[in-house]
């Protein structure tokens, strides 16, 4: 079992839990890449016998729901309860590779695919990115529009 | 399929990457990064640029985890004096 198989087959799953408790999409999306961090962290002390790798999963994933809603000082109920495994399924993103994205990233132009990695990898606003590279936040905005009209063909 | 779609799946691929680290996608974000006619935070050592002082980059240890004062996750450099620069919020702090 390794962690790019577990990340594959869990993520989006997970995401959408993540995102129905929190109810907030940025905060879902940050608590979703803490709980794979602490997956990889603990990947070797996981042991099989004592719960499926799903259960394993979404026990972390409670945990650091649990984290969160303490940070933020939030007084709502804390949520306790965990998805069922028949809930568990394959999603369609499982099936695509990082080879599936290097490929189509190189049916882009220089300044498209500069768009599309810093800001789906080094996780930069649009704004963030007009700062950075000096063009104007319409030319960030067309840039990242087009590079998008290409990739959906492609993955 | 609208932009939702294919930006989930940009995210997921792209989140992936963290993890499993492919050289040759790697290398195409690097070389892509490198494009840039902007000074990346990333690329110098804080200390050094100030003092005139180059630096290697690869010599920056990155990891990706929660900030404490921003509270995003984002990408930290280990910076000479101790503190950790956060990529998100641009600011240093130390680890607690």
């Amino acid at each position: 079992m390794d962690m790019e198989s577990i990340y594959r087959e869990y993520h989006d799953k997970l995401l959408s839990y993540i995102r129905y408790k929190v109810n907030n999409e940025e905060d879902a999306e940050d608590i979703c890449s803490e709980v794979f961090i602490k997956v990889q962290k603990n990947l070797d002390r996981y042991e099989e016998q004592k719960a499926s790798v799903a259960r394993w999963i979404y026990v972390i994933a409670g945990n650091t729901i649990i984290d969160y809603y303490r940070s933020r000082k939030v007084s709502e109920e804390i949520p306790e309860d965990l998805p069922s495994e028949s809930d568990l399924e394959d999603s369609a993103l499982s099936r695509l590779t990082v080879n599936n994205l290097t490929a189509a990233l190189k049916e882009l132009s220089e300044e498209e695919r500069l768009v599309i990695v810093l800001h789906y990898y080094e996780d930069m606003s649009l704004k963030d990115i007009e700062r950075e590279t000096g063009l104007s936040y319409g030319q960030v905005k067309i840039r990242h529009n087009n590079a998008l009209k290409v990739l959906r063909k492609l993955l | 399929m609208g932009n939702e779609t294919i930006e989930k799946k940009l995210k997921f691929l792209f989140g992936l990457q963290r993890f499993v680290q492919d050289p040759g996608l790697k290398e195409m974000i690097d070389e892509t990064e490198s494009n840039m006619n902007v000074v990346r935070l990333s690329d110098f050592d804080l200390v050094g640029v100030s003092a005139g002082v180059d630096t290697d980059r690869d010599s920056q240890a990155k990891e990706f985890c929660r900030c404490p004062l921003c509270s995003k996750m984002a990408e930290r450099l280990l910076l000479p004096s101790g503190m950790y620069h956060c990529t998100k919020c641009e600011r240093d702090y130390y680890d607690q």
